[in-house]
């Protein structure tokens, strides 16, 4: 059974080829494509670093189209529609997959929010305080303060 | 005194203030702690459940061949189909691939459909590989892998045998190069005779 990593252990296979990369293109050409794209049988591994016989395949592809002229976009979305747009390693901006590149912003700024908050009540909280005591505003050692002034004006008043 | 009464009562209105604030926060954050895990979950059941290999009706799909002949499964009711997902970059898919064509050649008039889908492949490469082994059954690309996706396919190759009422009735993991088993195979999805 070839499962998913059978690709590697294919590629002493010798039929099946597209052909010769075009000589008019160097492989750094391909890929400076090839980076931008990921292996649809790998998790994680871009296609100019992989090294199945599939993705040599797809390689040799990019140099195909690359010597008719292709630009960069247009490979792109030629893989996108043989492969889906899990070939792109990143999810397209639709469905459910906004809620992927979203909720990122939405929790750096919530936390943003959250982190200003507390930060102002801790530095506006603390003179507040004290204001209050002094003014004998908090209930409980306000009381007592008030208590203890007005005894101490009776006495020497 | 009046003075702080006052003073007093503008205290207590901030502390108010500030606790429900600090209800509607937690609020928040629980709301949306419970809604992310919520959809987490839906999408861990969602991919769990693709995941499963198909069984029992076969899932209908539509491709088209590489020589742009548009076939649907449904086209097919009321005959035996051989669906093959394989690869041209998939060594064992080339230990089958000479049966199959055999086996398409000898059974194509007895109600018996071969189909061949490409797998995560390139055309060419493709082509090549269906040169090399002369087949002549329908072949086309998997386009986005809607179909491995459907049938849960693990790799290539995989061979479902979907009987004449659109049930599966066999899956073969694997190569098939064992004559005897392919024909055993074939005989739980031939369609039955008028006189049955």
């Amino acid at each position: 059974m070839a499962q998913m990593d059978a690709a590697s252990s294919s590629s002493e296979v010798s039929g099946a080829q597209t052909g010769a990369t075009p000589n008019s293109v160097t492989p750094n050409e391909v890929n400076e494509v090839a980076k931008e794209l990921w292996c649809p049988l790998c998790n994680g591994v871009r296609l100019d670093a992989c090294e199945l016989k599939a993705c040599e395949q797809m390689r040799d592809m990019i140099a195909e189209q690359l010597a008719e002229g292709w630009d960069k976009e247009q490979i792109k979305n030629y893989f996108i529609e043989q492969y889906g747009p899990q070939v792109l390693g990143a999810p397209p901006l639709e469905g459910f997959n906004w809620l992927a590149w979203i909720l990122p912003f939405v929790a750096l700024a919530g936390g943003g929010v959250f982190l200003w908050r507390t930060v102002r009540r801790m530095v506006t909280s603390r003179p507040r305080e004290a204001a209050i005591t002094m003014d004998g505003a908090s209930p409980s050692v306000a009381d007592e303060y008030s208590r203890r002034l007005e005894e101490e004006l009776k006495r020497y008043g | 005194m009046a003075e702080g009464m006052t003073e007093r009562t503008v205290s207590v209105e901030v502390q108010q203030a500030h606790r429900r604030s600090v209800r509607i926060w937690q609020a928040v954050f629980t709301l949306v702690l419970v809604g992310f895990i919520a959809l987490l979950a839906a999408r861990l059941i969602q991919t769990n459940r693709s995941e499963h290999r198909a069984s029992g009706q076969a899932p209908p799909f539509t491709f088209t061949t590489f020589e742009g002949e548009t076939i649907a499964l449904e086209d097919l009711r009321g005959k035996g189909v051989v669906l093959n997902f394989w690869a041209s970059w998939c060594a064992p898919c080339r230990e089958e691939a000479p049966l199959l064509e055999a086996m398409w050649r000898r059974e194509k008039d007895n109600g018996i459909v071969f189909i061949g889908l490409d797998y995560l492949d390139q055309e060419p490469a493709a082509k090549a590989y269906l040169a090399e082994f002369n087949i002549t059954y329908p072949n086309g690309p998997d386009l986005q892998s809607a179909a491995a996706r459907r049938y849960g396919i693990k790799g290539v190759p995989e061979t479902f045998f979907i009987d004449p009422d659109g049930v599966i009735q066999e899956l073969v993991v694997g190569p098939i190069v064992n004559q005897a088993q392919m024909e055993a195979l074939l005989d739980k999805i031939r369609p039955r005779s008028p006189s049955e």
